[in-house]
């Protein structure tokens, strides 16, 4: 058993020959987009040092969206490919499309552009493919060792997920879009918690790409080391505090709100606070955020070919030497905004429509602007070092207010103990416009190309409980 | 297909016992964005998820297809993926349902396809532009109103080996109404979220029209309020937060995987008093007014009452079969999966804080100096730490007993054993609201409800000193 699908998995082009010509029996539909995908996805998960769970599973179907010439449009999906099903399927968008409002902003589903096929061989791994059960239970179990091999007996449990898929999509319209692609990926997550006295406290690792050496056994250890570091924590006093933020907090705290605030959707109902900021600077002059689908660096996790439409891949500078440029459009905003689709709708599966998200976000500095991390810390008497958080901003206003659930204090110029947890308060503009130096220690957090960023002080509220 | 033949040829392969759950579901979504109806979705899906327990293992393989081929494939996986992992489960870890269980077959029909099919689309469309049409209205600074709608009808099907059979048939409504003000270059966002048990043909469309106002309400509201103050205070929190907050900081330390995973701060607190006296928390699917409502879990366990803390004293946790099993306990029906392609894990369904014998007027004016809590944005624990946060949608600042400054932004976070102890009275009244909660990749329907309650030394992180 593995991720391989059969011939007959794959075998959609009779399933979509078939899908179009019902389409055309019906005269009132103008424009078509059939979306196939087939997945197959093996996870296995390790509590507590024990193993749970190994799970298994193949979705093979199609999506289709149909619009009539009012822009009247709807959407609907089978997983049942016999000729019956699909016909019912057809019928049932068909009848839906005649209610839906009229849109004025639809004009047709996305355009044909040209396609840049990326080299296959950042997308797909034959040895993701041909991953047995057996291989993947023995990487879980390295990971376990490794984790435990750290040899520290505070360490009281260690969770592990393991997951890897086999995907191939086809997506065709009736603008003449026909892109097709297959793409595997692998992801591998320890979590561990430890104990010291009456004290617990957890934190994690992961590791993913699009190859299997994209993941090791190492995050095992990198999660107990972790873990580990964050027992034995102090309290701060209530004060502001320049503050630097790792790659992951910085992928979580800038690229996450970017991603939010930069969706097309969200700019045109006025519900970004970027949504008046065109062309403005929103971020010191030296930092940029660009949007690139077509990287072939770091993991590539959301690097490829076209987007959930079928529109070639492109590059988006989002904030282009502080000012911001451009938000992230699909067919339909780019359509209303009148303006370049950036090739940012995506797809889970055939089962959803498309929604608007970054492919692999890029926060970047100009050289005068980079340090290197050791040095940033050197500089500081007084701070702090975030880590992570689980919190977001409030996109419309940029409000931002939220834990810093994993951090470490900083005292004359270097890291020192773990900080109790401490909560945080700034406006997202007052947040960009305070990084004031980024280090050299670009990371890949799970699509977020990203330093660490130095922020000049936020105010920031101890001790909690 | 007789499914019953599979759960044989399971345990004929060396099973000790297997499951085969069969869902097939009707769905109709629709967003409305900027008065147009987006993403308008009609959809019928069908699949078999086949769960193997063997050597204290499980194995677990889903598909699609309902072919006798694809199922019989799928149970062969699904033992293949169990005698693997059984191969590493350490002596200790291992375990059997046992024998003496009891199993309820049974029919639990809530909605049929009648109910479901009695309403046309055209129906709820117009209801939910209606919506649109009324926020508008409300007031010159509302400038977008998004409702995202969603229904289903989901048949169950599950057979197992200790020779159980039921099936059920339930409709679910739920959504969101998002309400825009805007007014002199700041936006602010009102939100109410529905949901309902049953199809379009039980719902109080009147209900809808209250939550409708509320939203737009809120979002004007909130364009005068001021940011929230930061530091330690005492809170009084309304029927939403105070839901979220049992569902958040209780609720899921009280499930038993988290337990058995060493992620939760209440290992080890069974019959230990952990906060006040008058603090009582129950769980309880057997509610059918409630959106958690589970007549039968989807391992085949009735939902029924279980008090998690009784008068501030730990009594029991929630568990599905294996962590029942693993823990001595009785299964209390929490073992719940999102569709036919995922494990049923331990989930909550109507979580609540039962009432206590103050009023809200009382809780108000017996606080001299605090911060009164309403509605929230979002929040979220992390069990093993003990830590939450909460993201209040608004606030007012309570002096000498009396509601002033309306604010915004508040962030509460604290440690879970801290504020159990901390709140120390309760309001008579009830208020619950449902929704959707995520638990690895899983999403089910549950409800949150409270009293108003008073709670001290509570940190909250707002954006000014």
């Amino acid at each position: 058993m593995s991720l391989r699908f059969s011939h007959d998995d794959l075998d959609l082009e009779p399933k979509v020959n078939a899908i179009t010509a019902i389409i055309q029996g019906y005269q009132d539909i103008k424009h078509y987009e059939i979306y196939c995908s087939a997945q197959s996805v093996i996870s296995i998960e390790l509590e507590k040092d024990a193993i749970k769970t190994a799970e298994f599973s193949k979705d093979i179907g199609i999506g289709v969206r149909l619009a009539n010439g009012h822009g009247q449009s709807a959407f609907s999906y089978t997983s049942d490919l016999s000729a019956g099903s699909m016909q019912q399927m057809v019928k049932r968008i068909v009848a839906l499309v005649g209610k839906s409002t009229r849109d004025k902003d639809f004009h047709s589903f996305a355009e044909k552009t040209p396609v840049t096929k990326l080299p296959a061989s950042k997308l797909f791994d034959k040895r993701i493919e041909g991953l047995e059960i057996e291989d993947a239970t023995s990487l879980v179990f390295d990971t376990l060792e490794r984790a435990r091999g750290v040899g520290d007996p505070r360490i009281y449990s260690v969770n592990i997920d393991l997951g890897a898929g086999s995907e191939k999509v086809l997506v065709l319209n009736s603008n003449g879009v026909d892109a097709r692609e297959q793409y595997t990926s692998i992801d591998l997550s320890c979590s561990v918690t430890s104990k010291s006295g009456r004290t617990m406290t957890s934190d994690s690792d992961f590791q993913a790409g699009r190859a299997l050496g994209m993941v090791s056994a190492g995050v095992g250890e990198s999660a107990a080391r972790r873990s580990l570091a964050t027992l034995g924590k102090v309290r701060i006093k209530t004060g502001v505090y320049p503050i630097i933020l790792s790659p992951r907090a910085a992928a979580a705290v800038i690229g996450s709100t970017i991603e939010e605030a930069a969706d097309a959707e969200l700019l045109q109902q006025q519900k970004s606070f970027l949504s008046s900021e065109a062309g403005e600077r929103i971020a010191p002059e030296f930092l940029s955020i660009v949007d690139n689908a077509k990287s072939t660096r770091y993991s590539c996790l959301n690097s490829r070919s076209f987007d959930g439409e079928g529109t070639g891949s492109t590059t988006t500078k989002i904030v282009d030497e502080g000012v911001f440029r451009s938000g992230l459009y699909d067919s339909y905003t780019a359509g209303k905004g009148g303006t370049k689709n950036t090739a940012n709708a995506s797809r889970a599966s055939y089962r959803s429509l498309p929604g608007i998200s970054p492919s692999n976000m890029i926060i970047q500095a100009d050289k005068a602007h980079v340090a290197k991390l050791d040095e940033i810390v050197a500089g500081i008497k007084l701070g702090i070092l975030f880590d992570d958080t689980g919190d977001s901003p409030d996109v419309a206003s940029g409000d931002f207010s939220g834990l810093i659930s994993t951090g470490f204090l900083i005292q004359a110029g270097a890291i020192a103990r773990p900080v109790s947890l401490a909560a945080f308060g700034i406006n997202f503009r007052d947040l960009l416009n305070g990084i004031e130096l980024v280090g050299d220690d670009v990371k890949d957090v799970a699509g977020t190309v990203c330093p660490s960023i130095l922020l000049k002080g936020v105010q920031i509220s101890s001790e909690i409980g | 297909m007789e499914y019953e033949r599979l759960v044989k040829k399971a345990m004929g392969m060396g099973a000790d016992f297997c499951d085969v759950r069969v869902v097939t579901s009707d769905g109709f979504r629709l967003n409305l964005l900027q008065s147009q109806t987006r993403d308008m979705a009609s959809s019928t899906s069908s699949g078999a998820g086949i769960r193997v327990l063997l050597g204290g293992a499980w194995g677990f393989a889903s598909t699609s297809k309902l072919t006798d081929t694809a199922l019989e494939d799928c149970c062969t996986i699904a033992v293949k993926l169990a005698k693997n992992c059984a191969s590493r489960v350490k002596q200790a870890d291992k375990f059997k349902i046992p024998d003496s269980l009891e199993f309820k077959s049974g029919h639990h029909v809530v909605s049929t396809r009648g109910d479901y099919e009695q309403t046309p689309h055209e129906e709820k469309i117009n209801a939910i532009l209606a919506l649109d049409k009324r926020t508008r209205a409300s007031s010159p600074a509302v400038k977008n109103c998004a409702v995202y709608y969603h229904d289903n009808l989901v048949n169950t099907l599950l057979v197992n080996s200790a020779g159980a059979r039921v099936e059920k048939s339930i409709g679910c409504i739920s959504g969101v109404i998002e309400v825009t003000a805007i007014e002199g270059g700041s936006a602010e966002e009102g939100q109410e979220v529905f949901s309902h048990v049953g199809c379009w043909n039980t719902i109080d469309e009147e209900a809808l029209d209250v939550l409708a106002d509320s939203a737009a309400a809120q979002a004007v509201r909130l364009l005068s309020a001021k940011p929230c103050p930061s530091g330690k205070f005492t809170i009084v929190v309304d029927n939403k937060l105070g839901g979220l907050f049992v569902h958040e900081a209780i609720g899921h330390a009280c499930e038993a995987d988290e337990l058995l995973s060493g992620n939760s701060v209440l290992e080890g607190k069974l019959g230990k008093k952990v906060g006040n006296e008058v603090v009582t928390i129950t769980d309880d699917g057997s509610v059918l007014g409630r959106f958690g409502y589970s007549p039968v879990d989807s391992e085949g366990i009735p939902g029924c009452r279980t008090v998690l803390i009784e008068k501030g004293v730990v009594t029991a946790f929630m568990h599905d079969l294996e962590t029942a099993t693993r823990m001595g306990a009785e299964p209390t029906g929490n073992g719940r999966a999102q569709s036919y392609d995922s494990v049923p894990i331990v989930r909550m369904t109507n979580t609540s804080l039962e009432r206590g014998d103050w009023t809200r007027d009382e809780l108000i004016a017996d606080t001299r100096s605090g911060i009164y809590c309403q509605n929230w944005v979002y929040g979220y624990t992390e069990p093993e730490k003990g830590t939450f946060l909460f993201k209040c949608k608004e606030a007012r600042i309570i002096e000498g007993g009396r509601l002033t400054n309306l604010v915004k932004g508040a962030a509460l976070s604290g440690k879970i054993l801290n504020i159990l102890a901390s709140i120390d009275a309760i309001a008579d009244d009830f208020g619950e609201s449902g929704g959707m909660c995520g638990k690895k990749g899983q999403s089910v329907g549950t409800s949150d409800g409270a009293p108003h309650f008073r709670v001290h030394n509570v940190v909250v992180g707002g954006s000014e000193e």
